[in-house]
């Protein structure tokens, strides 16, 4: 740069004023880092077991782009009208909305986009390439769907092999109506088959169709689920008036009608099966009272069924087990039951032993008994490796059997719906890497997670959190419509506008406005930084609400 | 349109009349209320501007500097310990050529703590490079923001514009305020001198070298004595619109006096009164008022005076070992001006004592008949 020395003040400007631009001075030598725009993994993702980018697509129905919205979700879920309405929702619990009032409703914002596009976007028949190693799926619960759906869209030819008249699994035999109406859940199914997936109904792997005949197929995936109940093994238990909670689940599903006026039933369990079959037991006009090992806090159900069941008249008796059941007559049994302590061990594991003494006896109509489900596994292949209750497979679905991959309830201990598309959705990728023998990628490693402390809170005001809409109690009990109405369009938008976008570039332009050295700007709607002005000062890192800059070191600088 | 209204809210409709598209607030007594309305001049949207709450009156000036820079008219308001709270601001504000304007709502300085009225505020600024005005009244006040506007943007300066604290500001008095299109039709919008330009950088007020420094201060002084005669000029057209003129200097019965109080602000309203009566006593007093303290208007000041009378001074201000402030600017004048009038120097109504008729009356007396010498302070009104 050459100075120039001005000889008089007519010569000069009026204020101290550069003559040629600034921009030779390259002040970003100063620096020895350097910001660097990164997305995070936001808490609620890294949660969600189907891995579905939420801060993104929350930030296109902020912006009402539904469509892209839709089409974000379904990369990875393709059932969210299903899951919006039935998911117990993990992705919540480490919101870091909480921080300053409470975590965000996702599910209703789940709930609403998949329900705006079943209503709203078409489905196209996939073109599926004959060329590809044809799959196998066998059954057709939402760890099955999973794969097919994540399968199709690679070109494979799928056929679906369900031994039921009807498809969907759990979500059609297990979920009672009033949660997860069965007009959605055959739209839902719909919009995932019309993709090009060919469903053979009442067709049981094993009887109908032989194993052997699978091994045809290039890859097989299995997820048969968790039918069978387990005993309480007790005394009793054989008796007709005690029966699986699971039981009444299904043949409701089917259409039965139990009549079960003025009948006093007891439901044993702690999980969404016990608060499942009690509600559906209260809505046969039951007197229903569930009776649970531990306190109503640590229940393994949601803690919003819970709430739901107690508002509809439904009681729990807490710290209860039960130790034999006595023929009274052909409609009534007495249930000799006991209490239970509540202790905590040094690790902080909690148990619940018999408290001494403490026996009593109750009467019931029906008992039903909810202590969770096991596979059937006596007529899967030999050549898969099994432990008592389920098929051992490794993260990605993988048994030990050549082509065979396994998923859902079948294989996990975690027997969820959002586990099952998860695990759906991995085999689908495993499979896929299996078949075209190429290497699997789960593009999941090294991602950090935004915590709380990584964004400006200054940034955000209190908004309470949208609460769902619920029928009215007194109608709820003899009536098995949709409880839950899930917000309006405007509830919608309002409780979408809280969502922090944590770790998610949502083009704020906070770091382009703040940086005080004009580093940063934008190209094509992304932004970057003039490497050689900044000056490494950190202000948009500072700035940035939701974590999505990093400080980062520049090459060849010492931490 | 004419209505019943504060000091401070009739500088903050001519603040809202003049456009600023920033306006910076930091609340303090008694200025707190032009930041008031101004704010909610901007939620009611009856003003566009960009308002900026900040966490100090140093970031008050900072953000006004950065404002002007890129090109806004700017606005704020502020008192005392605020004021002096910007002073290292302020001086960059006129080194940098900005033609902020920024009321000033006159406090006395602590310790110990004080909200009410004297001078030394903004006296204290006094070689920060701003232009300085003191006023009469809320219309006088009014109408002074909007020639701040016009003059500052003209000569790249920034004006303080001052308020008597509690007397000005916070006493109501019928205010005419001025259509929009009338002040439209005198102030147009602001032509910067230069602007922060992101297609066009360059770098502003940095480090600059003896060799340069030196000229840059020559101008602004240049500028400063341009604005003496700038204002009147000013001052004509605005009069020209708005039906009403204020002179930097305004000379009250001089003509024939033998004795000519000089004072600023709302005491010029007190000595107008008393200066009626001791002329209904025969004697032959005459009154100036000061509006413009920087620049100071020296020609004006000499004519007005003229050759022959006594002059007391009235200071609302004291710069401790030293005296009132005013005073030692009219020595310097007369001075340089070979004039001999002896100068009589009073010190009134610090920290907000009334400045009475009586106190006046006195020390008109006390000069006219030598009963106090010319370079002794006259503590008017203190309890000495």
């Amino acid at each position: 740069m050459k100075r120039r020395i001005y000889q008089n003040e007519i010569e000069m400007p009026e204020v101290a004023i550069s003559e040629s631009g600034s921009e030779w001075n390259k002040t970003g030598g100063w620096s020895t880092v350097v910001p660097v725009h990164q997305n995070k993994r936001a808490p609620c993702q890294r949660d969600c077991p189907v891995g579905v980018d939420i801060p993104v697509y929350l930030d296109l129905i902020k912006q009402k782009k539904y469509l892209k919205a839709y089409k974000i979700v379904k990369e990875t879920n393709c059932m969210p009208a299903i899951t919006g309405r039935v998911c117990y929702h993990p992705c919540e619990d480490g919101c870091n909305r909480k921080v300053l009032d409470q975590p965000l409703a996702i599910h209703a914002l789940e709930r609403f986009i998949g329900d705006w596009g079943l209503d709203n976007v078409p489905v196209k028949k996939h073109k599926v390439d004959l060329s590809k190693g044809k799959i196998a799926v066998v059954g057709s619960g939402p760890a099955g769907i999973s794969c097919a759906y994540h399968l199709i869209q690679k070109g494979y030819p799928i056929t679906i092999y369900e031994k039921e008249s009807k498809p969907g699994g759990m979500l059609r035999f297990g979920i009672p109506e009033y949660r997860l109406p069965e007009k959605v859940l055959d739209k839902e199914l719909k919009s995932v088959f019309d993709l090009g997936i060919e469903v053979k109904l009442n067709c049981q792997v094993g009887k109908d169709v032989s194993w052997e005949e699978l091994k045809k197929f290039g890859a097989v995936f299995i997820a048969t689920g968790a039918y069978r109940s387990r005993k309480m093994n007790v005394t009793g238990e054989n008796l007709e008036q005690v029966k699986p909670a699971l039981e009444l689940l299904i043949e409701t599903n089917l259409g039965k009608k139990f009549d079960l006026t003025g009948q006093k039933v007891l439901v044993m369990g702690r999980g969404n099966t016990a608060i499942d079959a009690a509600r559906t037991a209260l809505r046969c006009g039951a007197e229903v009272s569930i009776l649970s090992r531990s306190g109503q806090q640590e229940m393994i159900a949601t803690q919003e069924e819970i709430q739901m069941a107690l508002e509809e008249g439904i009681q729990i008796l807490e710290l209860v087990d039960i130790g034999s059941f006595e023929w009274i007559d052909s409609n009534t049994a007495r249930v000799n039951c006991v209490r239970l302590k509540r202790e905590v061990n040094k690790t902080g594991k909690v148990r619940y032993p018999v408290m001494e003494g403490s026996d009593f006896s109750l009467t019931a109509n029906l008992v039903l008994v909810a202590k969770g489900q096991d596979s059937e596994l006596e007529s899967l292949p030999a050549e898969l490796e099994k432990d008592q209750s389920q098929v051992q497979a490794d993260r990605w679905g993988k048994t030990s059997a050549e082509r065979f991959y396994a998923g859902g309830d079948l294989a996990l201990s975690a027997k969820t719906v959002a586990f099952a598309l998860g695990s759906g959705r991995r085999a689908a990728l495993a499979m896929d890497a299996y078949l075209s023998k190429m290497g699997l990628k789960s593009g999941e490693e090294n991602i950090l997670v935004t915590r709380e402390a990584d964004l400006n809170l200054a940034y955000f005001m209190k908004a309470p959190r949208e609460e769902d809409v619920l029928t009215e109690v007194h109608s709820r009990k003899s009536s098995f419509k949709e409880v839950n109405a899930g917000l309006d369009q405007e509830g919608i938008l309002r409780e979408v506008a809280r969502c922090f976008s944590c770790g998610t570039c949502n083009s704020c332009d906070n770091c382009y406005t703040f940086c005080p050295d004009l580093a940063v700007f934008k190209d094509n709607h992304q932004y970057r930084v003039y490497t050689e002005y900044c000056k490494g000062c950190g202000i948009c890192v500072q700035e940035c609400p939701r974590d999505a800059i990093e400080l980062a070191l520049k090459l060849g600088e010492e931490s | 349109m004419k209505k019943v209204i504060t000091g401070n809210h009739a500088v903050a409709h001519a603040a809202r009349l003049a456009k600023p598209g920033v306006v910076a607030v930091y609340p303090i007594t008694p200025q707190t209320s032009v930041s008031e309305l101004m704010a909610e001049f901007v939620a009611k949207g009856q003003l566009k501007a960009r308002l900026i709450r900040v966490e100090s009156e140093h970031s008050v000036m900072a953000a006004l500097i950065g404002a002007s820079m890129a090109g806004a008219r700017t606005f704020t308001a502020t008192s005392s310990q605020g004021l002096a709270l910007m002073h290292e601001l302020l001086h960059w504000a006129a080194g940098a050529r900005l033609p902020i304007v920024m009321v000033n709502v006159n406090r006395s300085m602590g310790s110990p703590w004080t909200i009410w009225c004297d001078h030394l505020d903004s006296l204290s600024q006094r070689d920060t490079g701003w232009m300085q005005f003191y006023c009469e009244s809320s219309q006088e006040a009014l109408d002074t923001v909007l020639q701040a506007y016009k003059l500052s943007e003209q000569v790249n300066l920034p004006c303080m514009v001052n308020l008597d604290g509690f007397y000005l500001s916070h006493t109501v008095e019928p205010v005419d305020i001025p259509e929009q299109a009338l002040v439209d039709a005198f102030l147009p919008p602001r032509k910067p001198l230069y602007k922060l330009d992101i297609d066009d950088p360059h770098s502003f007020g940095a480090l600059t070298s003896p060799e340069h420094y030196y000229e840059l201060r020559y101008k602004a002084q240049k500028e400063m004595e341009s604005a003496k005669e700038l204002i009147k000029q000013t001052n004509s057209e605005f009069s020209q619109i708005m039906g009403r003129s204020w002179l930097p200097v305004e000379a009250i019965q001089t003509k024939d006096a033998e004795i000519i109080i000089v004072t600023m602000a709302t005491t010029v309203g007190t000595c107008r009164w008393t200066v009626k009566k001791l002329r209904q006593q025969g004697l032959k007093v005459g009154l100036v008022k000061l509006k413009m303290f920087r620049p100071f208007p020296a020609e004006d000041l000499l004519e007005a005076i003229g050759e022959g009378p006594r002059v007391v001074v009235l200071d609302r201000n004291l710069s401790a070992g030293m005296g009132g402030i005013i005073q030692q600017e009219l020595k310097n004048i007369f001075y340089s001006a070979g004039r001999r009038n002896q100068i009589f120097s009073a010190i009134v109504g610090l920290g907000g004592r009334d400045i009475t008729p009586e106190q006046i009356e006195l020390v008109v007396k006390q000069s006219l008949k030598d009963m106090y010498a010319a370079d002794q302070i006259n503590w008017l009104g203190g309890k000495i």
